[in-house]
């Protein structure tokens, strides 16, 4: 009898602690922490048009991503912080992101003022920043590799706007439409420097300097209009060339008009309706004819209904360039993704166009090129994309028609 | 130089609705009141959805513009402002919360993305040598208009002197038998009146985005109105016209980018020589 209630204590035990062990290895809580990505963006203020689409842009990396079973088995959370486009506020997100989230990574920044006020923080604290903005000043930093951008450098967009005007269009009268930005007093620099270098900087007849949120830009445009010139170049955003488009419309200025892909999209053209008609839109365009471009459009025009712009697709390719950098380490700590970012983007690895071929080539030993959807992705020695294929497109009848030249602009940094 | 006066001008007109309606809240309240160009703002996208969405002319459009910025801002001085009615700091915290409030709301419903009228506005056409387009004149006329009016109001109406006397000395309003309650009320309906016409003509200049009222005109309407004298709407008038043209104008001598630098220059130093403003 004594030994009868032995046995069912005993039974009773074991069936217990396996059950508590059965429950303990099965409970949802050990699914693996989460992996963390800081995401920082305008979402409101003057370029909250373009936070949108980076927010909208990164959405569809996560659930792609988390769909193929997640980082290294951990679901991929992305924590949002809105910087306005304000330095101040850019500062204080990535700190919170760093110091509160404990974020492995962080995606974002359209402005070049912001990524130069946020570097000092992400270099002391040794979390890999993937950003969208042009500045120089990045390309020369000393970040230990830190910094990457996932966007031609403003240097390659001089490059480009040169030759458009200079080789393409051959234009012998321009005047430089500069807004008051880190960014394009950047990008008019070394315009004006590759210019001097082809010996065209005499054709070079004006520059017109003026600030971002202003209702008006008759003044500027009749300053424009004033030195004659046959073109007038944009270094601005969506908000003002808007303006300008629609103003310089109704006056009636018949020179012609060059602006950047990342500020004019189709939703702008259909906007400023016939003014915007000649306009000429320069810039390194996101590659169209790529597997990655398309399914992206495909399922961002099904989720959202409208064609965004470029920096959606950039923001795409940082959150999954960090992906497949932790996959690659097996690590997904902030310097094993810094370590294998460069390796995951570039020849002659095998390409792949998503998260899923990526993880998948590399679980097969394989090294892999991640081909992405803003360029090819390949991240060169200072931590910049190394080419861009540089387009030049033009609005006819409201659609933006083209390309009316191709060529390609490299960073002149290989890895 | 003819050319620039004239640009002068047409901001002058935009700005100056801004700037009438904010002194006239400061008038009756006395207290700056920040979330005024988020009313502009709505004022803005009402227009826009019933001209874009239900098919109505632009102008007919503003009708109701008019009455639903005009229901807002009623129901937020009932609501907020008539309860903190002389407690300057608490207002300007609670007008800074309500312009957030509002423009997020208005990013909410609209979203983010710029959206224009279905208007086509016409080319310019070259008058001894002035360039000017039909809608540039519609600027100028309808602030000219929109002055007059206020000038009648309060020069030759009951309620207009009520306001006057509001804005000169509140408590002797109050004790010389004026409502103020009523006063009051009238007063933020004409200025939410001033702010969606405003919006709605600054609609029609820049594309629409939730920052349109805070952006675009707020800040010069702000050095306007205090550069005339906070309160004074005649004083807004001058300010406006002043100011506008002495940016626009300043694109011939300077950078352009020195044009929203110089409305602080003047507002600086309008607030250290005379703090009350020319006509306050």
């Amino acid at each position: 009898m004594i030994r009868r209630k032995w046995a069912i204590t005993v039974i009773i035990m074991v069936l217990v602690v396996a059950g508590s062990l059965t429950y303990y290895y099965t409970r949802p809580e050990v699914k693996r922490e989460a992996f963390k990505i800081g995401a920082v963006t305008p979402v409101t203020g003057m370029a909250a048009y373009i936070g949108e689409d980076e927010v909208r842009g990164i959405e569809i990396a996560v659930e792609e991503i988390n769909e193929a079973g997640g980082v290294l088995g951990r679901e991929v959370v992305v924590i949002y912080e809105d910087n306005e486009m304000n330095p101040d506020k850019s500062v204080l997100a990535v700190t919170k992101l760093i110091e509160i989230d404990k974020v492995n990574a962080i995606v974002g920044f359209y402005s070049t003022a912001s990524v130069m006020a946020v570097c000092p923080t992400i270099i002391e604290k040794k979390i890999p920043l993937l950003f969208m903005a042009g500045g120089e000043a990045m390309t020369f930093l000393d970040d230990d590799d830190y910094v990457w951008r996932v966007e031609a450098n403003n240097n390659m967009y001089a490059t480009g706007f040169a030759k458009t005007v200079w080789e393409i269009y051959d234009y012998k009268s321009v005047v430089l439409l500069t807004a008051n930005h880190p960014w394009a007093y950047d990008t008019a620099k070394n315009f004006k420097r590759y210019s001097e270098e082809v010996g065209l900087i005499d054709r070079i007849v004006g520059e017109v300097f003026y600030d971002f949120g202003m209702a008006s830009y008759r003044s500027e445009l009749e300053k424009v209009n004033e030195f004659n010139p046959e073109v007038a170049v944009s270094f601005g955003l969506e908000s003002d060339i808007n303006i300008m488009l629609t103003e310089k419309g109704i006056a009636g200025y018949t020179w012609d008009f060059i602006g950047g892909e990342y500020a004019i999209s189709e939703r702008l053209i259909e906007l400023v309706g016939e003014y915007a008609e000649g306009l000429i839109v320069a810039g390194a365009h996101s590659p169209e004819d790529t597997v990655t471009y398309k399914r992206f459009l495909d399922k961002f025009k099904e989720k959202w209904g409208y064609v965004p712009i470029h920096h959606a697709w950039g923001m795409y390719d940082a959150i999954t360039l960090i992906s497949l950098a932790a996959e690659r380490a097996g690590d997904i700590s902030p310097t094993a993704i810094r370590d294998n970012l460069r390796e995951v983007s570039r020849p002659p690895g095998e390409y792949v166009t998503s998260f899923k071929e990526g993880v998948a080539a590399l679980r097969a030993g394989e090294e892999i090129n991640y081909e992405g959807g803003r360029s090819n992705s390949d991240l060169d020695s200072r931590g910049d994309v190394y080419k861009v294929t540089w387009k030049i497109l033009i609005v006819r009848e409201g659609k933006l028609v083209g390309p009316m030249a191709m060529f390609e602009v490299t960073s002149g940094n290989p890895w | 130089m003819i050319q620039y006066l004239w640009y002068g001008l047409v901001m002058g007109g935009l700005v100056c609705l801004t700037a009438l309606g904010l002194s006239l809240v400061y008038g009756a309240m006395k207290f700056p009141f920040f979330a005024y160009g988020d009313f502009v703002t709505l004022g803005a996208y009402v227009t826009y959805s019933f001209n874009l969405t239900l098919g109505w002319g632009f102008s007919i459009s503003i009708i109701p513009s008019i009455l639903i910025t005009s229901s807002v801002g009623v129901t937020t001085y009932w609501l907020i402002f008539r309860r903190l009615r002389g407690k300057e700091i608490p207002s300007i915290i609670a007008s800074f919360g309500l312009a957030f409030l509002l423009r997020n709301l208005i990013r909410f419903i609209w979203g983010s993305y710029f959206r224009r009228y279905n208007v086509k506005l016409p080319p310019a056409t070259t008058f001894l040598g002035l360039r000017y387009a039909p809608h540039e004149v519609m600027f100028i006329a309808t602030s000219v208009a929109v002055m007059l009016l206020l000038h009648f109001i309060l020069k030759y109406t009951k309620e207009g002197k009520a306001i006057r006397a509001l804005a000169d000395n509140f408590d002797l309003a109050k004790l010389s038998g004026i409502n103020v309650e009523h006063v009051t009320i009238y007063t933020w309906i004409l200025a939410s009146v001033y702010a969606s016409i405003a919006g709605s003509l600054l609609g029609l200049q820049v594309a629409i985005t939730p920052d349109l009222g805070w952006f675009y005109v707020f800040i010069p309407a702000w050095a306007a109105a205090t550069f005339g004298g906070m309160g004074s709407a005649y004083g807004a008038i001058i300010g406006s016209y002043f100011i506008s043209i002495l940016t626009e104008t300043s694109v011939i001598y300077l950078p352009a980018v020195y044009k929203q630098a110089l409305s602080f220059i003047v507002l600086s130093l309008i607030v250290l020589l005379k703090p009350e403003g020319i006509l306050g």
